[in-house]
């Protein structure tokens, strides 16, 4: 499907780092459907398109679609592009697409929202509570002034706020909360990546099946959970960077103004293939044979490393 | 059945030549192994391979080729062919492939020298000999790559001699080519006019530097420009360049035909050091090209009245009005003529825009001047075809051309002098002693 044209309709604040937008079609055409825990991909302009994703919040079947974005200290250049955008401006994006959608199967559903992880959860509440099904909404941040959508979810009597204010002991009580697995139960669950690793462990060991759980990290579907950062050490290029959970070593590369070699970034061609000198290789490709890999092969569109630091002779 | 080297040089005489040489697809496929196989073909200029990763497909005789610039600034001339399946890596035409070719078929990827770069799911490949660095995984590059003044030449033989031997004293006109560019230098601006001829691709060659059909062949187009500028009551650059063909006779007889060893030449008129300031345009250019060289160097530059050059193999470039003319054989009665027009750099855009006037009056398909030649040359296919005769005349003066170190040189304009020159050229590649000794010199 080809992308799809946006105007900015109206930017509100809703906290000091939190602006939320309203974006409509330029023209008379209805904006393409979607369905609860769907995104849109922006496209951030630059030298090279980089796409990132946002979660709707607003309920399907309106002549909108509302995103709600955080600004990030460490950003890859897309919220800060967003926090950019004035009223009036035009936009490319890609169609909706859903890779958390709500189960057919479920009878109830136990939605955990993390920070700006509300944005998906958000969009399901309302969503659930239009068509009637039984739902809780466990909502948790650092400071009030800090959450966006504060007001609404307090509205909601299916709402739980776990606000810690710096006192660790008022954080999500994951154990208690998800004492009781039921079979047409399921779990969502958007936040920081600790957070959602750490709830997803705890429903496991409480007995929860693997097909119950439905998590989101804020980026999208891009990410591996678990991820952490480290640094690669470039040897030709000479440069240190560091690779966040939502970066791969080729994005890092690129923002750092390199020049790689690259093609398919999904870790199938082997064009960006680089070699490992130090470090411990985490392998994503689907490209490199075993053997390749002990000779230090690394794919640095998809791959990670395990140790704090890799190096590559690229 | 292949003929011997000795049937092949009994089709060509002193003064004639067998109709077969025009008409026989066994004897064209053998043109494109030991013509277009070893001597030294233009490519293309750098200037249409400008950044890296920018491409330029063409032909070497029926072999497709593309040529690429490297991302050290070296321009490669490979073969377009994937050495997995085969495909042509590139469609025809002009483009950049980015960083590495990647072909449509299964993305198996080359570096810009030609070099494997990789294949998706390279584990399948684990345990058989695939093997990225052998050879058989690589495109493979045309043998010899060289360039002179910009324009790039390719010989598919590893052995031979080198570029500048080749071309010999018709280097000459591509450095009065470039030399009208203040600073030296040309490029191809704008696009290439494509004309396919119903005829073998020798019959133009011949005509290049064929003085004694100009006033014949373009009648209508010589008739209908002085009609025009009788009209009009004046003589504008695009008519003038149409009356051009109609001169008598004794003009034609005048002119110097220079011929080369390997069948290049050029046809010239008198050095005449008032072209420089013949009119606006001249003037102008020679006015820039004052400042660059001096006064005398620039009169000698413009002074320099060459028409067609013939370089055998290649094409024709013509120096004064910023033209070449490739031609390339598509098969024994097919011809592609890719027409490339030059911009002098640094010099004035009145220049440029003279030899655009000139690519449309003379060169191009929708050309007054042209379709008269396209039409003669079809007439010489078909007649060549009929059963009405064996052998094609050039006596013209057969015997009267002064036999010089490097070639020859006509005493009369009109002499068939260029066509004996190029047919000689035709069996020395031809006949196959020559080849085997070159090849066993190399070793």
């Amino acid at each position: 499907m080809s992308s799809l044209s946006l105007m900015v309709r109206q930017i509100d604040s809703l906290t000091p780092r939190i602006r939320r937008l309203l974006l409509v079609s330029t023209d008379s055409r209805p904006l393409p459907t979607f369905t609860p825990g769907a995104h849109v991909e922006l496209h951030v302009p630059g030298e090279r398109i980089q796409r990132r994703a946002y979660s709707l919040v607003n309920e399907p079947g309106t002549d909108y679609y509302e995103i709600a974005v955080q600004l990030e200290e460490n950003s890859s250049g897309g919220s800060r592009w967003v926090h950019s955008l004035s009223e009036g401006q035009v936009i490319q994006a890609e169609p909706p697409s859903n890779q958390f959608p709500l189960s057919d199967s479920a009878d109830h559903f136990v939605l955990i929202a993390g920070g700006i992880g509300i944005t998906p959860m958000l969009g399901m509440a309302r969503a659930l509570k239009s068509s009637g099904k039984t739902f809780s909404l466990h909502y948790s941040g650092r400071t009030p002034e800090s959450m966006a959508y504060l007001d609404e979810v307090k509205k909601l009597e299916q709402s739980n706020l776990w606000i810690t204010n710096g006192n660790s002991s008022k954080r999500f009580p994951a154990r208690s909360v998800l004492a009781d697995p039921k079979i047409a139960q399921h779990l969502y669950i958007c936040g920081p990546n600790q957070m959602v690793n750490s709830v997803l462990q705890e429903a496991r060991e409480l007995g929860w099946k693997d097909d119950h759980l439905h998590y989101e990290v804020f980026t999208g579907a891009l990410e591996q959970l678990g991820d952490k950062p480290f640094d690669v050490f470039l040897k030709e290029s000479g440069l240190t960077l560091t690779v966040n959970p939502d970066q791969t070593v080729l994005d890092v590369m690129l923002e750092a103004g390199l020049d790689p070699m690259f093609d398919c970034r999904r870790g199938d061609c082997g064009v960006c293939v680089a070699q490992v000198l130090e470090g411990e290789a985490d392998h994503r490709d689907i490209c490199l044979s075993e053997r390749e890999r002990s000779l230090g092969s690394f794919c640095p569109c998809v791959s990670r490393a395990t140790s704090e630091r890799l190096v590559l002779d690229i | 059945m292949i003929p011997t080297n000795e049937q092949i040089a009994e089709l060509i005489r002193e003064d004639s030549v067998h109709k077969s040489v025009y008409t026989d697809p066994v004897l064209f496929k053998l043109e494109m192994e030991r013509i277009y196989g070893h001597a030294w073909i233009y490519v293309g200029h750098k200037s249409q391979v400008k950044n890296s990763g920018d491409y330029h497909t063409t032909r070497i005789g029926e072999q497709d080729v593309v040529m690429v610039r490297g991302s050290d600034g070296a321009v490669n001339v490979l073969y377009n062919r994937c050495p997995h399946k085969g495909a042509k890596l590139v469609a025809d035409g002009d483009g950049n492939v980015g960083k590495f070719f990647r072909c449509p078929y299964h993305a198996w990827t080359y570096k810009l020298d030609g070099q494997h770069l990789s294949a998706p799911l390279k584990s399948g490949f684990e345990g058989t000999c695939y093997d990225p660095k052998h050879a058989d995984f690589s495109m493979v590059s045309v043998a010899r790559v060289d360039s002179y003044r910009g324009f790039v030449f390719a010989s598919q033989a590893s052995y031979g001699e080198d570029l500048k031997t080749f071309l010999g004293g018709v280097i000459t006109s591509i450095d009065n080519l470039c030399d009208r560019s203040p600073v030296g230098e040309v490029e191809v601006v704008g696009g290439i006019f494509r004309v396919q001829q119903r005829s073998n691709w020798k019959v133009f060659y011949e005509n290049l530097h064929d003085t004694m059909h100009a006033r014949v062949t373009h009648e209508s187009s010589v008739d209908a420009a002085r009609g025009e500028a009788e009209a009009i009551g004046e003589m504008p650059f695009e008519l003038l360049i149409m009356d051009g063909n109609g001169e008598p006779y004794d003009f034609w007889e005048k002119l110097e035909l220079r011929a080369y060893t390997n069948g290049h030449g050029y046809m010239e008129a008198i050095f005449d050091p008032a072209a420089a300031e013949r009119d606006v345009v001249s003037r102008e250019h020679f006015e820039c090209l004052k400042k660059a060289y001096g006064e005398e160097r620039s009169r000698e530059i413009l002074g320099m009245n060459r028409h067609n050059t013939v370089i055998y193999g290649s094409g024709s470039p013509h120096t004064v009005f910023m033209q070449f003319r490739v031609i390339r054989p598509l098969s024994v009665d097919r011809t592609m003529v890719e027409i490339q027009t030059f911009r002098c750099k640094g010099a004035p855009d009145s220049v440029f825009d003279r030899a655009l006037t000139y690519a449309n009056v003379i060169n191009s398909p929708s050309s007054n001047v042209m379709p008269d030649d396209v039409e003669v040359y079809a007439r010489c296919q078909e007649g060549n075809m009929t059963r009405g005769g064996e052998w094609i005349s050039m006596h013209r003066y057969a015997g009267k051309d002064i036999t010089l170190e490097d070639g020859a040189i006509s005493t009369n304009g009109t002499s068939e002098l260029p066509m004996r020159n190029q047919f000689a050229a035709w069996k020395k590649f031809m006949t196959a002693t020559i080849i085997a000794k070159e090849s066993t010199h190399a070793a």
